[in-house]
């Protein structure tokens, strides 16, 4: 719909039409809403999108990944207590790979702090969402009241009862 | 007024041959008859046909040049159409010339198409003149039940309002007695249609417009509609009105048109005020008020405006009454 300005302005305010008959005052027509006050549907919660589960997932991957990775690690490097060459190369091969594990372990946690952050955004968003769901439901129902309540009034008051399609001759086309 | 002619006009033809005559131009063909022009087309008319011409001066019409065959047993001329009745008499000398009406005669031997339940009424008016009732045939398309006008996606039921503002394109902005509708039933999906376009309105909100390309278009929307108020019905005999009662569809219009007497004939309700016209769709919104309604209209309907076959009959009836048995047809 366009032209709502224009026409809206162009228009009196509600209740103050022009007066047609000595001491009556015929109302001026309910104006309309230039945008749709029914509402659209709520889209789906972002916490069940495929994006968001495939982060989980992969994320849990990871984790689970690297605990084989380290019991992997762990059994190259022997038993304990073995010693000469190999029982060095164990060693280095251990002190390699608990640094890794330090590197790993900082970023398994960042990612698992973002992992957090993305559900409880989309947890907080689903909410959002829900909350503006009940705010349009409600508005089309004060819509919906107001309009029928300002039309019964004006019934009530008798102002809709002037003669508009006189019982004469039809004017249509 | 050009559908209730050509509906007459073809119910005559199983009767006897029908000449059409129009005002000016060029003789055309139209699908059904040979149009036969009388007089010069309007300086002002484009060549589309699109503005009407004008009759001749009936001297001018009794020249040499005057129309073939003589011989017509009657003629059948618009109401509300001054030139057409002294030109009858001359184009076709003798035979009976009947005024094509809404209800009654302007004290003219006359057809009416209109349909007036009321007969005490009407034989109460100020006419002298006979009148026939013969009704139309205003055919409807029975596929349209069946089928959902694509616009219509995600509106369920509705209600049907026939706008009141004349021409194309009309403002997207309903009018006062619309808006009046919208407001009282918010809650409810109302389609308005005006201006070659529909829109569907809730909670005084526009939620969907489409254009209304067909008359197979119209017959969608109407045979879907829970009732249809017509705010401006035709001023002969109300053909969407009829063809909504065909449907089964219920009928409320303003008191005093074409129309109004097929709501009184039982097939709707009629209006003369806005607060009326709420009244008239609340009821219409009851499903037992409906179905009363919509019963009744479209036996009425059926019978007057969708039985041809009844149409020649009445027709035949009318016409013999009208000229003497004797002449030929």
């Amino acid at each position: 719909m366009t032209g709502a300005t224009g026409e809206e302005q162009a228009r009196p305010p509600s209740g103050v039409g022009a007066s047609t008959a000595p001491g009556r005052t015929v109302p001026a027509a309910p104006r309309l809403l230039s945008q749709r006050a029914d509402p659209q549907g709520l889209p789906s919660p972002v916490r069940d999108a495929d994006e968001i589960a495939s982060l989980h997932a992969k994320f849990a991957r990871l984790v689970s990944g690297a605990q084989g990775e380290v019991a992997d690690v762990a059994g190259a490097a022997g038993p304990a207590g073995t010693g000469g060459a190999g029982g060095v190369r164990a060693k280095v091969r251990a002190r390699v790979a608990a640094v890794a594990r330090a590197d790993a372990g900082a970023d398994r946690e960042f990612m698992g702090d973002l992992v957090r952050a993305v559900a409880a955004l989309a947890e907080r968003m689903d909410d959002v969402t829900s909350r503006i769901g009940n705010l349009e439901l409600l508005v089309q129902d004060v819509v919906d009241r107001v309009s029928e309540d300002l039309t019964r009034v004006h019934e009530a008051l008798g102002t809709l009862d002037a003669p508009r399609w006189p019982d004469g001759p039809g004017t249509g086309a | 007024m050009a559908t209730a002619m050509r509906s007459l006009a073809g119910a005559c033809s199983r009767l006897a041959a029908v000449d059409v005559y129009v005002p000016g131009g060029a003789p055309v063909a139209d699908g059904a008859f040979d149009l036969r022009p009388l007089g010069a087309r309007a300086p002002h008319a484009g060549g589309g046909g699109a503005e009407p011409g004008r009759w001749p001066d009936p001297a001018d019409a009794s020249a040499p040049t005057a129309p073939e065959p003589a011989g017509y047993r009657a003629v059948l001329v618009e109401e509300g159409d001054p030139g057409a009745r002294p030109l009858a008499a001359v184009v076709a000398p003798g035979a009976a010339v009947l005024t094509v009406c809404r209800s009654a005669g302007s004290g003219a031997p006359a057809l009416a198409v209109g349909f007036t339940p009321d007969t005490a009424a009407e034989t109460s008016l100020p006419t002298t003149a006979p009148v026939d009732r013969t009704g139309l045939y205003c055919r409807v398309h029975p596929g349209a039940r069946e089928r959902r006008h694509y616009g219509l996606r995600g509106v369920p039921d509705y209600l049907l309002i026939l706008g009141d503002r004349r021409g194309m394109p009309v403002p997207a902005w309903p009018s006062d007695a619309v808006r009046w509708v919208l407001a009282r039933f918010a809650r409810s999906y109302v389609v308005v249609v005006e201006g070659g376009a529909a829109r569907a309105w809730r909670s005084r909100s526009c939620v969907a417009e489409f254009e209304v390309h067909t008359r197979m278009d119209l017959w969608m929307l109407m045979a879907r509609a829970t009732a249809v108020v017509d705010l401006l019905p035709g001023e002969v005999f109300a053909r969407e009105c009829v063809e909504s009662l065909r449907y089964g569809v219920p009928i409320a219009v303003p008191a005093g048109s074409a129309a109004a007497g097929l709501a009184r004939g039982g097939g709707g309700l009629a209006f003369s005020s806005t607060a009326e016209l709420l009244s008239c769709a609340g009821a219409l919104a009851d499903p037992a008020t409906r179905e009363a309604l919509a019963t009744a209209g479209r036996a009425l309907a059926d019978r007057w405006y969708g039985d041809p076959a009844g149409l020649v009959v009445r027709l035949g009836a009318a016409l013999d009454a009208a000229t003497p048995r004797s002449r030929p047809a």
